[in-house]
């Protein structure tokens, strides 16, 4: 429990142009008194003053939060501006001031050295008569639990994530097995089960059938590019055949020509020239230019142009047996590379083939291609030869390099779909062992908060209880018990005990008066549980349907109660009391004088 | 002449953070490290389905 000095302390209250102090209006607090009691008349401010409290220190607005269309402009004075509203509340851990910024209050420090716990007429009855759910609302923030709600969903959006992925992990799961076990019983259902046969099939080795896999395939490569090889070899060799014709055919006549003609290849620059200076138009037609004899220029002319004719037949002739030649040349060449070639294909075909298994005839094949001494160009043709025999020797390799790829990808098929049930089952391990966790971690913290809020409950119940039989004593009420229904979220209720009726609703069979009793008393209750040294009571007129046997009993419940708190600060109009408490040692009376709009609220000297 | 400010008091959310903390831990539900920040997280509201999951899979008893 505190200690009195570790209270907090109010020092002055200072408001100015709100509501209805239109002037500065200025409340000191007696530092030897723990209550304040504000009397005056209706329409004198008391609510004026409270409602400055509550703008202060809370996010609410006061009693204009109870007036549906209540313009919150109207916390500013009647004719004032808004720069010159404020409210300052001095207390021993710091002075606290609101101004007014727009439509909001603007708070300095943000954090208020007072925690305010406030009841009104308005909202008095609600306590005791509002519906549970309404109720609740209005108590949720003295056990506000909204951070560990929060948490909680998170962990609940777990457990159910989780439950949703370890039906996925099962699904699939139990698809892969389906798979292997039809995959299993489609060859027969051989052994146990499909589990053991699928571990039995995993651990063949199968490196072996992989390298006979490579072997057969490499051969069958070679088989294939000496094949083409062999094909271009031929077809270079055709069309060496008919060069060398054409070869022939042109030199052949190159000869005839050169025979026939017996001319000197040198003459026939000499005679084209000599045609050329004949043609010319200022020549002698009548003697030889080179003898100077008479000459008949025309003759002349004629045999030259047809020795000239026979020169050019030959040059031609001579042309094309060089192209001819040329042509047959190259097609040498290219066929002498293609036999390279092809004598290389073989080489590495036969090399391909030694690992492979054959039959001896295949085997003798093979030697005879590697007969030492054998010169390119008979290996070549006797690889022709033995193409075809050799062709169905590599087809039936080509067939069985096709069946042990069957069996690999089977075997590899296995393989994925068993390391996937694995795989599957290890995550389905990990799936439940997580579910199991947050499902035990939700149930712990929904019993956790469940069992937190009875016991709260049960606790704050029984200071109701207490508060309220100090209230009505041998009244046979009271019993009173707050309590959260079992599924109900979030809805407090309510009940008492009414003569020979327990567990009654209230406010079915209590009195009005009696009912704003046990408000208050709920009120008194809360606040002292969830209090602590800076909290501050304010009461704003909220007996009035009290008479005064029971005024008398509240007061003295709650100058009882004033050591669990900062201050109390009640307000009423209720006239005997401004006698009784003027000279009162624990409680500060203050009297508003009437109201004027000129004026605004104002404390009266006389009351002390 | 200001007095130092008072210590807040628990509130609900932190008190109960504090209870449920304390049994994940005893039903070796959560690690022992980090319980402090575990326990502010927790009364904040701020602990999100992946949270729960890291801390769940952490923890140093797997299985009970
Ligand atoms: N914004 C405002 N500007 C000017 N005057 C206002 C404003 N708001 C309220 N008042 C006036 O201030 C006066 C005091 O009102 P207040 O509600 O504080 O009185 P009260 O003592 O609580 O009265 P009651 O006993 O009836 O509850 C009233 O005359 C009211 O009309
Ligand atoms: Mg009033």
């Amino acid at each position: 429990m505190t200690t009195n000095d570790a209270m907090t302390q109010l020092r002055s209250l200072d408001i100015n142009a709100f509501r209805g102090a239109t002037r500065p209006f200025r409340l000191a607090f007696d530092p030897g008194k723990r209550i304040t009691m504000i009397f005056g008349d209706n329409g004198t401010g008391k609510t004026t003053i409270a409602d400055a409290l509550v703008c202060l220190c809370t996010d609410q607005y006061g009693s204009l939060d109870d007036k549906s269309g209540a313009d919150k402009g109207f916390l500013l004075s009647e004719g004032h501006e808004p720069e010159e509203l404020y409210i300052q509340l001095e207390t021993d851990a710091g002075t606290f001031t609101a101004t007014l910024a727009g439509k909001k209050l603007r708070k300095d420090p943000a954090d208020p050295p007072v925690t305010l716990r406030h009841l009104r007429r308005g909202s008095v009855i609600e306590l005791a008569t509002a519906a549970p759910a309404q109720r609740y609302e209005q108590l949720a923030a003295y056990f506000d639990l909204s951070g560990i709600v929060k948490s909680e969903e998170g962990l609940r959006n777990l457990a159910r994530s989780t439950r949703n992925e370890q039906e996925q992990i099962a699904r699939a799961l139990a698809g892969v097995e389906q798979l292997l076990e039809a995959t299993w019983k489609n060859e027969g259902s051989p052994g146990a089960g499909w589990e053991q046969w699928a571990a039995a099939e995993l651990a063949k080795d199968l490196g072996a059938e992989q390298a006979k896999l490579n072997a057969l395939r490499a051969a069958l490569q070679t088989w294939e590019r000496a094949g083409i090889a062999l094909e271009k070899l031929n077809d270079t060799r055709a069309q060496g055949v008919s060069a060398a014709e054409a070869r022939k055919a042109a030199e052949q006549r190159l000869a005839e020509l050169q025979s026939a003609s017996a001319q000197d290849p040198a003459l026939l620059p000499l005679l084209e020239k000599a045609l050329y200076y004949l043609n010319a138009s200022s020549r002698d037609p009548q003697n030889c230019p080179l003898c100077r004899q008479p000459a008949d220029h025309d003759r002349l002319l004629a045999e030259l142009q047809t020795r000239l004719d026979g020169m050019h037949a030959l040059r031609e002739a001579a042309a094309a047996a060089d192209t001819a030649r040329t042509e047959h040349e190259r097609l040498q060449t290219l066929w002498q590379g293609s036999l390279d070639s092809l004598n290389a294909d073989i080489s590495r075909l036969l090399e391909a083939a030694t690992p492979l298994d054959k039959a001896p005839v295949f085997t003798e094949n093979l030697n005879i291609l590697q007969t030492p001494d054998l010169t390119p160009r008979r290996r070549a043709e006797l690889f022709g030869e033995l193409q075809p025999t050799l062709s169905g020797f590599l087809q039936g390799k080509s067939l069985e390099a096709e069946l042990i790829s069957k069996a690999l990808d089977r075997y590899s098929l296995i393989h994925q779909n068993w390391q996937a049930v694995l795989r599957y089952r290890a995550e389905a391990d990990e799936t439940a062992t997580l579910l199991h966790a947050a499902e035990a971690a939700l149930k712990i913290a929904e019993n956790t908060r469940k069992s937190y809020i009875e016991t709260e409950l049960a606790a704050i119940s029984g200071e109701v209880d207490a508060l309220f039989q100090a209230l009505h004593p041998g009244e046979h009420i009271g019993g009173v018990q707050l309590f959260l229904k079992e599924k109900g979220k979030n809805s407090l209720e309510l009940s008492a005990r009414f003569h020979r009726h327990t567990g009654i609703a209230p406010q079915s069979l209590y009195s009005e008066s009696h009912l704003d009793t046990l408000a208050l008393c709920i009120f008194l209750a809360l606040a002292k549980r969830y209090g602590d040294a800076s909290t501050v009571l304010l009461l704003d007129d909220v007996l009035g349907a009290c008479d005064e046997a029971h005024l008398e009993r509240f007061m003295a419940v709650l100058r009882e109660q004033s050591a669990h708190f900062a201050h109390i600060i009640l307000t009423t109009h209720y006239r005997p009391w401004r006698e009784r408490y003027g000279g009162a040692v624990d409680v500060q009376l203050v009297e508003l004088l009437p109201w004027t709009l000129q004026v605004g609220v104002e404390i009266s000297n006389n009351g002390k | 002449m200001n007095k130092e400010p008072k210590p807040a008091p628990e509130s609900p959310n932190t008190l109960l953070a504090q209870h449920i903390a304390r049994q994940l831990l005893e039903q070796g539900l959560i690690g022992a490290d980090n319980m402090a920040f575990f326990v502010r997280r927790l009364s904040e509201g701020q602990l999100r389905e992946a949270d729960w999951r890291a801390v769940l899979i952490a923890r140093p008893l797997k299985g009970s």
